[in-house]
């Protein structure tokens, strides 16, 4: 995608974030999200069950005991869930950083409430696919875990999960991405969203071995529009939110050498992501959230 | 420097503007948090610290300059830094000067003086530097290193020991005067201890020459260390007088009880008496030898008490008496049967001078004997023929002496012989007679005359003086009478008249029995040094026309070197006993003998002692304000320096403000 491309067309048509932001619930904006991207879509192609049987597989905690098999229980005496094509990949798991640098935002809208909308819309739009939906929030340590689950109540207690963040502390990938692991194996859809200001490296490090496990990952990685195209008329002085260091920096230097460098590092991070067996996908928080999600829609698509 | 010159460091509160101003323009900059700084380029985060640092020094620069200019106006003054090799600030150096004067030969007044140089030794702080020196006549750096102040207190100690009190006296003005030439170059401040038995005889009343001063305006503590608190009773020989056939010898007694003396006296070696008597209480007694017959020519007289006392270097007394009556001076004339011999003889004879006037004829004199006188006496220089007048010439270029006087034959010859002067013939007054228009009484040989004035001359010979001639008398008409030259290392006087009174009323005036005396014992060199001296004393040499000689001390040893027989133009006669002074010209003997003063060992009243201490310390305070005053070479006015600074400093502001503002010019554009 071509970051920071306007699409004036679209705009008529769909709501902008700032609009969505001043919506106190956050439900309501992934069902306001969601419905007018969907609406959006002649015929979609992602959408709704696909029946076709798949496999089996051992019944775990947390499914739904409406799939259990009941026959292979009578002469099994074993419970088995019976999986469809269409579910096959039904887990969606949200990891959001809720670092303070996630708090930037030069408009109205930060990047982290940009994150919140736009993890709300997802699990939205996975819970009317029927997926099961989790997430994770972390900084430096995981501050909220929820496991994947189509259960019922799942979406609210997501929505009410992410509503409840807020961004603060330094971000650390290392650690919560570990501690995922450990608690999910089951294959199925990641999206981490994140500004990821860490070494693309220390990134690899950390997606990598979820890639190994069978997971989808797709790096969100949201960007203020200050960040894509800062514009400052003197020198100022940049304080980091996460570890306080301030410098002093030239107009000359933003306009010019910064926006290369945070074009490199987007480049840095993308390569490290076909490396690590990722999907990186960048958004500009001041665009409608549809983007976001078509985008999640044809990663999903092309993951099938 | 103003009263009111420091108030200026008030203006060191100016100081606030610029850190008022610092800190206004670095809060100004705007403030912007950002997810992360990790894309912000290194070289911003050097340039915003080179910035500060710019920031930093524009403000250190405006700070000194402001500073500065407060300092300028204060007009301060800059000590200048102790010069000691050991770099100490605060060191001094300390002169210990240790008395060597006779009178510190008695009662171990001179271990008293050792020990207590030892102690101002071992005071010596850290930095501290000492010179040692005896003071006696002179002042003599006595050190382990050479002159140099050394803070080395076993040198000091190693040349302590050593020192032994001499036979001169202690010239208190002398020491105080030298403290600032012994100390040497430099500012260092001057602590001089004089240690001393301090005798009561030798310190003024009057203190004004006994303050140190420095020509450097460095300050010069005076100490003093006195050795001797009691009075020590001693007998002295204190003077030989020769009366006739009678050799009289003083003895003074100082502190003394009444007490017998045994008093010995010795002509050449050979003991020619002896005598006691009872001396009364600090009193003096003459001690008279009589019939003591002399020798021809010098004698060696030695008068020496037989029991020795607390000072026993002041128990003799020696001089040189002359036996054998007067001695004989050529008169060379043409004819002995003229007046001139007969004026010549007679004011010789009247006078106190020694000598006597023998009237010999030219023809009859041969010049071989010239050198066994003293000086001689030509009457009417013309009538010298070539080969005698080339042997007085001879005699006198050597060392000799002689008078040479005009007569009927000088006036017609054009150049005088032995002397050498043009000769233009003779002036004729006989009807107006020609006084005296001037003398020269500043001349030893006519330092004693009067008279001058009363004479008439009706004949005079015209001569021209010398490039080296001095005219001593001269007529009213100018025309020189009497003429000093020397010629070579001896003397001559030229009389432009005759000595009969066919020329003039000299031979007949008062003046000629004076001017006679006088002049004999000028040519003979009896002015030169006497035949008595004080130890201390300096002989001058080249006064006595003796500017190749040598001296012999009372050992036998000679106190010339070979090559200072040639140049030394004075020699110091440190120890009594008796000298032979040899110059080509003659041989003469020399006594030399304690001052009297070093006897009395009386030590100075300590009320004394004290206010000399206090004037010292009260000049002492006043020294360096005066100094500081004049801006003396042991401070350093900085007003001007701090003024150049700051104008240095006003061009490197104005150079790294404009920096600072062009770069952030360019970077908001």
């Amino acid at each position: 995608m071509a970051v920071g491309a306007a699409r004036p067309d679209a705009y008529g048509r769909l709501i902008r974030p700032e609009v969505l932001a001043s919506l106190s619930n956050l439900e309501l904006i992934a069902r306001t999200v969601v419905d007018g991207a969907v609406m959006g879509l002649h015929r979609s192609p992602f959408f709704g069950f696909s029946q076709e049987f798949a496999e089996y597989r051992q019944y775990v905690e947390g499914d739904d005991p409406r799939f259990v098999d009941w026959n292979v229980y009578a002469r099994t005496d074993r419970t088995y869930i019976k999986r469809f094509l269409g579910e096959t990949n039904s887990h969606l798991m949200l990891l959001l950083d809720a670092s303070a640098s996630m708090g930037f935002g030069s408009g109205s809208v930060t990047k982290f409430r940009y994150a919140q909308m736009l993890a709300a819309s997802l699990a939205y739009l996975a819970s009317h696919q029927h997926d099961a939906v989790g997430t994770l929030i972390f900084d430096e340590q995981i501050r909220d875990f929820r496991a994947p689950s189509s259960r019922s109540g799942q979406l609210h207690a997501v929505i009410h999960g992410l509503d409840a963040a807020v961004p603060a502390r330094r971000t650390n990938l290392q650690q919560p991405f570990e501690r995922f692991r450990d608690h999910v194996t089951r294959r199925g859809l990641v999206a981490v969203i994140s500004d990821f200001y860490c070494d693309p490296e220390a990134m690899v490090q950390a997606v990598r071995p979820l890639a190994y496990q069978g997971q989808d990952v797709v790096l969100m990685q949201l960007l203020d529009p200050f960040e894509l195209r800062p514009d400052v008329p003197a020198s100022t002085l940049f304080e980091d939110m996460e570890t306080g260091e301030a410098i002093e920096v030239s107009p000359d230097f933003m306009q010019r050498e910064y926006r290369g460098k945070v074009q490199g590092h987007i480049a840095a991070l993308r390569a490290a992501a076909v490396r690590a067996g990722a999907d990186h996908l960048v958004f500009d928080t001041s665009e409608p959230l549809d983007e976001p999600l078509r985008q999640y829609l044809m990663f999903r698509q092309k993951r099938r | 420097m103003s009263l009111f010159a420091p108030l200026f460091l008030l203006g060191l509160l100016g100081i606030g503007l610029p850190l008022w101003l610092h800190r206004l323009q670095t809060q100004n900059p705007k403030r912007m948090q950002i997810s992360s700084a990790m894309l912000l380029d290194p070289s911003e985060r050097r340039l915003h610290v080179q910035k500060k640092l710019r920031f930093l020094l524009l403000l250190a620069l405006r700070i000194a300059l402001l500073a500065l200019l407060a300092l300028a106006f204060a007009q301060p003054l800059w000590k200048l830094a102790d010069r000691a090799p050991s770099g100490v600030v605060g060191a001094r150096l300390h002169l210990i000067m240790i008395d060597a004067s006779l009178s510190m030969s008695a009662d171990g007044r001179m271990a008293a003086a050792r020990a207590e140089a030892a102690r101002i030794v071992d005071g010596l702080r850290s930095g501290d530097r000492a010179l040692l020196a005896t003071a006696g006549s002179t002042m003599t750096l006595v050190a382990a290193d050479g002159s140099a102040p050394t803070a080395d207190k076993a040198a000091l100690r190693r040349a302590l020991e050593k020192l032994q009190p001499g036979e001169s006296r202690f010239e208190y003005a002398l020491a105080i005067g030298s403290i600032d030439n012994l100390a040497g170059a430099g500012d260092v401040p001057v602590v001089a201890h004089l240690v001393s038995d301090f005798q009561a005889s030798g310190i003024a009343q009057r203190f004004a020459d006994l303050l140190p001063r420095s020509e450097r305006g460095r300050p010069i503590e005076l100490q003093l260390h006195p050795i001797a608190a009691e009075a020590v009773p001693d007998w002295a020989v204190v003077g030989i007088a020769q009366n006739a056939e009678n050799i009289d010898v003083t003895v003074r007694g100082h502190g003394t009880p009444a007490r017998a003396l045994t008093l010995q006296l010795t002509v050449n070696e050979t003991v020619r008496g002896e005598q006691t008597q009872t001396l009364p209480a600090n009193g003096e007694a003459m001690f008279r030898f009589a019939g003591v017959s002399l020798n021809v020519g010098s004698n060696r007289v030695v008068a020496q008490l037989k029991k020795p006392d607390a000072l026993g270097a002041d128990d003799r007394y020696q001089v040189v008496l002359q036996g054998g009556g007067p001695q004989t001076v050529p008169l060379l004339t043409a004819d002995t049967r003229a007046q001139s011999g007969t004026f010549a003889s007679a004011a010789l004879a009247v006078s106190a001078a020694r000598y006597r006037a023998s009237p010999t004829r030219m023809a009859d004199f041969d010049p071989r004997t010239f050198e066994r006188y003293r000086w001689v006496m030509v009457d009417d220089v013309g009538a010298l023929d070539a080969k005698l007048a080339a042997s007085l010439r001879s005699y006198v270029e050597s060392g000799g002496a002689a008078l040479l006087v005009a007569g009927q034959r000088a006036s017609a010859l054009q150049t005088l012989p032995v002397s050498g002067e043009a000769v233009r013939g003779a002036t004729v007054r006989n009807a107006d007679p020609l006084s005296i228009g001037r003398v020269d009484t500043a001349h030893p040989a006519l330092m004693n005359t009067r008279g001058w004035q009363n004479l008439s001359i009706v004949r005079m010979l015209k001569v021209t003086p010398g490039s080296g001639d001095r005219v001593l008398v001269a007529a009213e008409d100018g025309e020189p009478l009497l003429i000093e030259q020397h010629v070579g290392t001896g003397r001559l006087l030229l009389l432009c008249a005759s000595l009969d009174s066919s020329w003039s009323d000299l031979p007949v005036q008062p003046v000629f029995v004076s001017f006679m005396a006088e002049a004999a014992a000028w040519l003979a060199g009896d002015d030169a040094y006497g035949s008595h001296q004080v130890a201390g004393a300096v002989l001058p040499l080249a006064q006595a026309g003796a500017t190749v000689g040598q001296v012999i001390d009372p050992d036998g040893h000679e106190l010339l070197s070979l090559s200072a027989t040639h140049t030394a133009q004075s020699v110091r006669l440190e120890r009594s006993g008796f000298y032979q002074v040899v110059t080509p010209a003659r041989e003469s003997m020399l006594a030399v003998n304690f001052d009297e003063r070093e006897s009395d060992l009386t030590p100075a009243d300590p009320a004394l002692l004290e206010r000399w201490r206090s004037a010292a310390k009260a000049a002492e305070n006043v020294a360096p304000a005066a100094a500081s005053a004049q801006s003396s070479p042991g401070t350093l006015p900085l007003a001007r320096w701090l003024l150049a600074l700051a104008a240095v400093l006003v061009i490197a502001e104005s150079l790294a403000g404009n920096w600072l503002l062009r770069r952030n010019t360019k970077v908001l554009t």
